[in-house]
């Protein structure tokens, strides 16, 4: 590619042709101010904040999404381009809810950062606003609040581009444009499937999770609750970028010791329903490959992709595995199996989930979601996971309660639900599952030990990644997708029809899988993301068991009360069936 | 009665309510109605007439010319014959925010603020000049860094009537409206000699 020559600020620099103002600046230590900017998702120029000045150009140019041209020179800090700067600030400002002290994201808000950063001392300018436009918290997960919304388009292009799904959109011309669903729909009316990454993304607190704090408050003081909580996989190397940790260290014993400081009468592990779910599910993609089942199995961990397929393509269901997600095989095991062995009244356990998800939050109060009211046959047992609190939240309550987090004990998880493997952990990075089921699929297959359980072709970052692993003569062929839009790309392959020699696919709704979910700290970009995935491989190898069939606890489990993998009990509680939405 | 304090008038019996409140030394705050538009009523045409007679050279300055022409262009049919500059200004922010697709924060707010910042000066309630400055800077803001033409050339425009009609914009803050464009000039020839001279400076970027 051709090489260029620009000059920003009186320093040359060279750069390939395509490179934009911003990034040619920051080679030579200039950072423009920006706002609405999202690397390679939302590059649309709407804030004007990242306006420079070029040379022989009568009006400013926006440095996002504008490229090098050969022998540009560009000046960013001009008193001019300060002015204006602070007075498109000023712009936003004066629509702008001044409740920082009150918002959610207060401390960790991208317009209350630029603010400072542009020095606002005061907003000159004043007049109509938005403060009247409703909230809506239909769904389970994402709370909007559009008076919020600086209309960054962010989120537009998330949902839009990155996950296909294209619930909200901008509404309405001119002043009163606002991002929201179309035609004055509540979210909960879309085809939105609660990924919560428009959250993720949004710079103010426009669209949040839903906050379901309060209630895990409650239900730690009352006496008559015995409250336990499960932790996903992602969670272990993200909490700690609340406390200011490096994004990707590994903090799951000073989680336990935090969570077990909240109150909660026991600290277990979603990842011992992880390697559950590996047993089901590889069971199942091998009775599917041997009984001549519907294939290629698709994985069903992930709620964001279970709304997504219900939605746009609900003919391809059978394809989905029948297995619970680990959140729910784990409530149901904890009012059922753990209840009885305990000699706990079900009734009385309060189970609550530490997730990096708000999907999860609709998922947990799908109708279907019940199986422990149903073994028991009792109505007063509600549902069987009680509340999910992404890590944000749960982030915040540790905060209110003044833990120390950075400088805890690492503790290690209550029994009996709390012992898991590092196929468990590795479910939270996308490719994870797969691995995690082929460590245990080949050895149940072959009978051999596997003795490379590093599978590296499902790992990293690549939209789909796909290998071929021979087990007793069968070559068995799988993909990994994760984002939604890769899961589209899948989804039109098999509808096409060319995939029909693959046997098992695994889907992740989130870019990067869970460690990149929608509910896990701010920022979370690619650069995170792929430190979190380090951080998961890291917690896989020093475990000391790595295949979910090796957990101690989980064959026990099988033995007292699950009889085996499939089995008629193991269905009641561990299996689900699918809702068609179209 | 006009005014508590002020004595009456001797005035003859047709004249225009202005007139006589102007002979008492009264000002009415006036807002500009456009003659020849039925809007109702006797005294606002009434009002018409009396700021009809133009005393504007304006269009010897050739750069009020090419704002004329611009915006006469976009304004296009729904162009009143007779109206100030002030009304003019916002007639254009008024079509920039029904047409503005929302996507940039400079014509999104900036052109809305504009709006009430020339809403404040036609209201005649402020001596203030705070709020032409004001509205010059907003303008030249949102003509350098809108994302499209449409912003561009509305801040463009504006800044420029500001400048070029300031005594104009100035009265009319303190409470009346001092001149209309002439009721008799052929808006034709004007849009004419605009374009000839517009050339493409507005269109790029």
């Amino acid at each position: 590619m051709a090489k260029l020559t620009v000059t920003i600020d009186g320093q040359a620099v060279e750069v390939e042709e395509g490179t934009s103002i911003l990034k040619a600046a920051a080679l030579v230590g200039v950072r423009i101010p920006t706002l609405c900017y999202l690397e390679n998702i939302n590059e649309v120029g709407a804030c004007r904040i990242c306006v420079v000045e070029v040379e022989g150009k009568e009006d400013f140019v926006t440095a996002c999404n504008t490229p090098v041209e050969d022998g540009m020179v560009v000046r960013t800090n001009t008193p001019a381009l300060r002015a204006a700067r602070r007075t498109t600030l000023e712009l936003i400002l004066s629509d702008h809810p001044m409740e920082c002290l009150t918002c959610v994201r207060n401390g960790n808000c991208e317009l209350q950062a630029l603010a400072a950063q542009l020095n606002v001392r005061a907003v000159r300018v004043s007049g109509a606003t938005h403060a009247d436009l409703p909230r809506d918290d239909s769904t389970s997960g994402i709370v909007r609040d559009p008076r919020k919304c600086i209309v960054c388009h962010r989120c537009i292009s998330v949902c839009a581009d990155v996950q296909t799904v294209g619930a909200i959109e901008l509404q309405g011309q001119g002043f009163d444009a606002f991002v929201g669903p179309p035609a004055n729909l509540k979210l909960a009316e879309t085809r939105c499937v609660q990924c919560g990454q428009c959250a993720l993304v949004c710079p103010t607190a426009a669209i949040v999770e839903k906050d379901d704090t309060d209630k895990v408050w409650t239900a730690l003081l009352d006496p008559t609750k015995h409250v336990v909580v499960q932790t996903a996989p992602a969670t272990r190397v993200t909490i700690g970028d609340m406390f200011g940790l490096p994004p990707g260290t590994p903090v799951v014993g000073k989680m336990v010791a935090a969570l077990r400081r909240l109150g909660f009468d026991a600290v277990f592990d979603t990842d011992f329903a992880a390697d559950l779910t590996i047993m089901e599910e590889g069971s199942e993609l091998i009775e599917r490959l041997t009984k001549g089942g519907v294939l290629p199995q698709f994985t069903s961990c992930s709620p964001g992709w279970i709304k997504f397929i219900e939605h746009f393509y609900p003919e391809f269901l059978p394809h989905v595995s029948t297995c619970k997600s680990p959140q729910q095989m784990f409530g149901a095991v904890a009012k059922t199996y753990y209840a009885q062995r305990q000699g706990i009244d079900p009734e009385s356990i309060f189970v609550v989930s530490v997730m990096p998800c708000t999907a999860k939050k609709f998922e947990a109060e799908r109708p279907e979601m019940n199986a422990a009211s149903r073994y028991w046959n009792n109505p007063r047992i509600a549902r069987d996971v009680d509340v999910v609190l992404t890590s944000r939240e749960l982030g915040r309550m540790l905060k209110q309660a003044g833990i120390d987090f950075p400088n805890l004990p690492d503790e290690e998880y209550d029994e009996p639900l709390g012992l898991s493997t590092g196929a468990a952990a590795i479910f939270g990075a996308t490719g994870g599952v797969m691995e995690a089921a082929l460590r245990t699929a080949y050895e149940l297959v072959t009978g051999k030990t596997l003795e490379q359980i590093d599978f590296h072709a499902v790992r990293g970052l690549d939209g789909i990644k796909e290998a071929v692993v021979p087990m007793n003569g069968i070559n068995v062929k799988v993909m990994v997708g994760h984002g939604l839009r890769n899961a589209r790309q899948i989804m039109e392959k098999l509808k096409a029809g060319e995939l029909k020699d693959y046997h098992f696919i695994e889907i992740m709704c989130c870019p990067g899988g869970c460690i990149g979910g929608g509910g896990q700290p701010i920022p979370t970009d690619t650069a995170v993301r792929q430190k979190r995935i380090d951080g998961i491989y890291r917690v896989d190898a020093a475990m000391p068991y790595r295949k979910s069939h090796e957990n101690p606890q989980i064959k026990k489990l099988y033995e007292e009360f699950l009889e085996k993998p499939l089995s008629h009990k193991s269905h009641a509680l561990l299996h689900t069936h699918y809702t068609p939405r179209n | 009665m006009l005014c508590g304090s002020a004595p009456w008038p001797e005035v003859a019996p047709t004249t225009a309510i202005l007139d006589a409140a102007n002979r008492a030394g009264v000002r009415i705050p006036l807002k500009c109605y456009f003659l020849g538009l039925d809007e109702g009523g006797a005294e606002v045409v009434g009002v018409a007439r009396v700021i009809a007679p133009c005393t504007w050279p304006g269009f010897a300055d050739p750069a009020l010319s090419r704002i004329f022409s611009v915006m006469r262009d976009l304004i296009g049919h729904t162009w009143p014959r007779n109206i100030c500059w002030v009304e003019i200004t916002r007639l254009l922010l008024e079509l920039v925010q029904e047409n503005s697709c929302g996507n940039c924060v400079p014509c999104r707010v900036g052109t809305r603020r504009m709006l009430d910042l020339v809403d404040k000066v036609l209201r005649g309630r402020t001596a203030d000049l705070l709020v032409l400055e004001q509205l010059g800077k907003m303008a030249r803001l949102v003509g350098s860094s809108a994302k499209c033409d449409l912003g561009r050339l509305a801040g463009k425009l504006v800044a420029g009537t500001v400048l070029c009609r300031r005594e104009e914009f100035i009265t009319h803050a303190s409470g009346s409206c001092p001149g209309t464009i002439p009721v008799d000039v052929h808006l034709g020839t004007i849009l004419v000699r605009g374009r000839e001279r517009d050339g493409k400076t507005y269109s790029d970027n």
